[in-house]
């Protein structure tokens, strides 16, 4: 078993795999010279050794996994940008406007929940039930409570 | 290649296309359908941490690209066995059992022949496993074998044909001189 041997199975493997695609190889080795057993065991895992596809399930959430950690690695959410709110932002903005915008929505709307729930508190304290909305009885307790 | 480390969308273009490369190479080497999936996760994650640190030297075909992703995979593989070295796996016949056919006779004798192929390459050395798994299942060439696996173009050439020759001499042919 020497080089020019395993160099000979080797164009003939070049050859062999080349086919697999229906692709005819320029040069179509000849098998004639090598040993019958490799050329017979070549063919065989030609046709044996397949490659296999992960499940459609597998690949389609590796896929979302990635883009998740692309997103978070290539578009970060810089700090700075949250005091561009409320800005309009044009047809051409970057997603890293759009990321800071919805997150200081999102802390907005948690603030004012906050600040009605503070005043709705305040209010049972110091006059019990009240029959007003929850937005304009929050509004209204929150000037009482200034004006106090 | 540079789009891909600026655009993810670039990037999940390349996952698509070697998907499938890296999964069937980790099932031959793991035999075990769940590692391979836990591995070829671990590969793609790791490939987008690390493009940016990616230098394509190649183009077309002799893209570099698939050389640099097998042999993440290659590492994955090492970690991963260091972990798994004390628990039993599953074989690859159970990936292959799920498979459907029409002909289920014609499937029988495939599916013995196919036994008895994957038993010869399972007795292999590693690294004749691993030479003509990347060889004929990937389709890689004899460089691209070696520059995966560490060795020469001929040493690679050589760990083939010696693979190829226990395998014949395992199904019953002779072993050539």
């Amino acid at each position: 078993m020497d080089e020019r041997e395993s160099l000979a199975v080797d164009v003939y493997l070049d050859g062999l795999l080349a086919r697999r695609g229906g692709a005819r190889p320029a040069v179509i080795p000849t098998a004639a010279d090598l040993p019958p057993a490799i050329v017979s065991t070549a063919e065989l895992l030609d046709r044996s050794l397949q490659r296999f596809h992960p499940s459609f399930l597998f690949e389609e959430g590796l896929a979302q996994r990635l883009r998740a950690q692309a997103e978070g690695r290539l578009l970060p959410a810089p700090p700075g940008r949250l005091l561009t709110f409320p800005r309009d932002l044009g047809p051409d903005h970057e997603d890293g406007d759009r990321r800071a915008r919805s997150l200081l929505v999102g802390g907005a709307i948690a603030s004012g929940v906050s600040l009605a729930g503070a005043a709705l508190l305040a209010r049972r304290r110091g006059r019990g039930p009240a029959v007003a909305t929850g937005s304009t009885r929050g509004a209204g307790t929150v000037t009482m409570r200034r004006g106090l | 290649m540079e789009a891909a480390r600026r655009d993810h969308g670039a990037f999940e273009a390349l996952y698509r296309r070697y998907v499938a490369q890296v999964y069937s190479f980790a099932l031959y080497e793991t035999r075990d359908p769940h590692a391979a999936e836990d591995l070829t996760e671990q590969v793609f994650l790791k490939a987008l941490q690390g493009l940016p640190r990616f230098r394509e030297q190649g183009d077309g075909d002799a893209s570099t690209f698939r050389v640099w992703l097998f042999r993440i995979a290659r590492n994955a593989l090492s970690n991963q066995r260091r972990w798994t070295r004390r628990h039993p796996t599953a074989t690859l016949d159970d990936a292959l059992a799920i498979v459907a056919t029409d002909d289920p006779e014609a499937e029988v004798v495939k599916r013995e022949v196919m036994a008895r192929v994957r038993a010869a390459i399972e007795r292999l050395p590693e690294d004749r496993r691993r030479a003509l798994t990347l060889r004929f299942v990937e389709e890689m060439s004899a460089r691209e074998v070696g520059q995966v696996m560490g060795r020469s173009e001929g040493a690679v050439r050589v760990l083939v044909h010696r693979a190829l020759g226990s395998v014949a001499e395992e199904l019953g042919g002779s072993r050539p001189s």
